[in-house]
C-alpha cells in the first residue's frame, strides 16, 4: 500500500507564534512529566524516614537540582497559563487571528511573572529555615 | 462516547481538576521547610493534606498519561515502536502511580 501522509502536517505550516506558542505546550507538558520523576523521588525519600530523607537532602538540594527544578517551575508556570488559553479556545473564542497572536503575547507575559514571582519565593526564603 | 471524545474530555477534566491542585501544591512547598523531615511528615500525616497531595500526584499522572499518549501517537508512526512506546509510557505511569500511592500512605499512616 503506498504510503498516505500522516497528521501533524508540520511541513506545510508557516512558522508564527500561534504555531510556536503551542508547540511549547507540548514540551513543557513532557518536562512536567519529567518533573513527576522528581516528585516521585521526594515522596519515596520521605517515606524511608528521617535518615534515608537527611542521606538525599544533599541531592534534593544540590545546586544542580535547583537548576533542574527552576526549569520545572517555568515549565510548570507556562502549561498552566498556556493549558487556561486551550480551554478557552475549546469554548471556541479567542480563534481569530488577531486574538491568537495577541494571547500568544499575553500568555508570555503571565508566565514570565508568575514563575519570577514563584521562583522568588521558593528559592529567597525570608527567615524560613531550609 | 467514542475513545476519542473520551480521551478529549478526561484531558479537559484533569486539566481543570489540576488548576487548584497544583496551584495548592506549589503553595504548600513554599510555605514548608523543605529540609525537615519531621515537619514534612507531620504536615503530610494531616488528612487533608494526605488526600490533597493524593489527588493532586494521581491526577497529574493521569493527565500526564493522557498526554504522552498523544505525543507518541502523533510523532511516533513506525508501527512496532509506536506499540512500544505507548505500553512504556503505559508501563512508567502505572510505576509513577504506584509509587506515589504506596510513599504517601507509609508516611501518612
Amino acid at each position: 500500500m503506498r504510503e498516505r501522509p500522516l497528521s501533524p502536517h508540520l511541513s506545510v505550516y508557516k512558522f508564527k507564534y500561534t504555531l510556536l506558542t503551542s508547540i511549547l505546550n507540548r514540551f513543557t507538558g513532557l518536562a512536567l512529566s519529567l518533573g513527576l520523576l522528581l516528585l516521585v523521588y521526594w515522596l519515596l525519600a520521605l517515606a524511608c524516614g528521617a535518615l534515608a530523607y537527611q542521606r538525599a537532602w544533599p541531592v534534593l538540594s544540590h545546586l544542580l537540582a535547583k537548576v533542574v527544578y527552576a526549569g520545572v517551575l517555568i515549565a510548570f508556570c507556562y502549561h498552566l497559563v498556556a493549558g487556561a488559553r486551550h480551554l478557552v479556545w475549546d469554548t471556541a473564542r479567542g480563534m481569530e487571528r488577531a486574538q491568537a497572536y495577541r494571547s500568544s503575547w499575553i500568555i508570555a507575559a503571565i508566565t514570565a511573572v508568575l514563575a519570577i514571582a514563584l521562583g522568588y519565593f521558593l528559592f529567597c526564603p525570608q527567615g524560613i529555615p531550609r | 462516547m467514542s475513545n476519542g471524545v473520551r480521551h478529549w474530555w478526561l484531558q479537559r477534566v484533569s486539566s481543570i481538576a489540576l488548576v487548584p491542585l497544583s496551584i495548592w501544591f506549589v503553595v504548600s512547598l513554599i510555605a514548608l521547610p523543605l529540609s525537615n523531615h519531621a515537619v514534612l511528615v507531620d504536615w503530610l500525616s494531616h488528612s487533608w493534606n494526605t488526600l490533597l497531595l493524593l489527588l493532586f500526584a494521581l491526577v497529574a499522572t493521569w493527565h500526564s498519561q493522557l498526554g504522552v499518549r498523544v505525543v507518541i501517537e502523533d510523532y511516533v508512526h513506525t508501527p512496532g515502536l509506536n506499540t512500544f512506546a505507548l505500553l512504556a509510557s503505559t508501563a512508567a505511569h502505572v510505576l509513577i502511580a504506584v509509587a506515589v500511592i504506596y510513599a504517601v500512605l507509609k508516611i501518612a499512616l
